[in-house]
């Protein structure tokens, strides 16, 4: 490794080497994710998942496959 | 979409749950899933340069946390487990999973939980070994004090005699000194994250406490 200099990307992952201590992060991944679907100027959310949602099998609604 | 999701879960623990949630509708995606889908791209979005971060640090001890949320999951009322599990203070590994059984109580859903954050410990305990570091009375961190009393003897025999004997060869561990089982409140529960939609505050909150932060570019 060393003959490679510092490890900055590995298998799409990134490393940032700093003072603090490494830093593992997708950033340059979940950019592209966002251009892929076409979802970069969405509005932003504050938590994945809202607290009190609950997914069924058997909802109703057309399918989007 | 989910698939290029998953990928992502390899640095961040935070998305882990909802994606795996979303996951289990794959086979057979209706509209309001896809609004679930795309709620996560929203977090993403304000979110992009999240990051673990692993200090550096000469303390090379394990702990583990394991909790559950009973029957979490709505249509067969499964349980879902989750647990991760700490060197030092860097987190190392994290995992979310709907149970195989239905648990008849939360303590049983913990102790289930606990189980597995056994094994994974166990597994590390083995690494570890040969880089000569031997750890004994590793810590697991569970929020129920039945399922603590649970693997320490079998007591409340009529509710937990269903159990099935492999989730009891935590107690057997326990016995030998490996692992230690203590109690955490669920506010300071890590492993809370990867087993129910939580709220800002919270979400945050924990999010600290597993060493995500912001990477400056």
């Amino acid at each position: 490794m060393s003959m490679m200099g510092e490890l900055k990307f590995f298998l799409g992952i990134q490393i940032n080497q700093c003072k603090d201590g490494v830093y593992v992060h997708q950033s340059k991944y979940t950019k592209e994710l966002l251009k892929k679907f076409k979802l970069e100027d969405c509005k932003e959310m504050n938590t994945p998942m809202h607290p009190t949602c609950t997914l069924s099998k058997e909802d109703q609604g057309s399918k989007v496959d | 979409m989910i698939g290029s999701l998953l990928y992502l879960t390899a640095s961040r623990p935070d998305i882990l749950f909802s994606v795996c949630l979303c996951a289990r509708f794959q086979s057979d995606p209706r509209e309001n899933h896809l609004t679930a889908f795309k709620r996560i791209f929203r977090y993403l979005k304000g979110t992009t340069n999240l990051g673990v971060l692993y200090k550096k640090s000469s303390d090379y001890k394990l702990v583990g946390f394991g909790d559950a949320d009973y029957a979490g999951d709505r249509i067969e009322r499964k349980s879902t487990s989750g647990n991760c599990q700490f060197l030092g203070e860097n987190l190392i590994s994290w995992a979310s999973k709907r149970l195989a059984t239905i648990a008849l109580s939360t303590a049983e859903a913990e102790y289930i939980s606990a189980a597995s954050c056994c094994t994974q410990l166990l597994w590390m305990k083995h690494q570890l070994e040969d880089y000569q570091i031997t750890e004994s009375c590793i810590p697991i961190y569970c929020d129920n004090t039945a399922a603590i009393c649970l693997s320490k003897n079998p007591i409340l025999h009529s509710r937990a005699k269903h159990i099935e004997i492999k989730h009891h060869f935590i107690r057997d561990y326990v016995q030998k000194g490996v692992l230690d089982i203590q109690f955490i409140d669920t506010d300071h529960q890590r492993a809370d994250i990867f087993t129910k939609p939580l709220t800002v505050e919270r979400f945050n909150f924990i999010k600290k406490n597993l060493n995500m932060h912001f990477v400056s570019e």
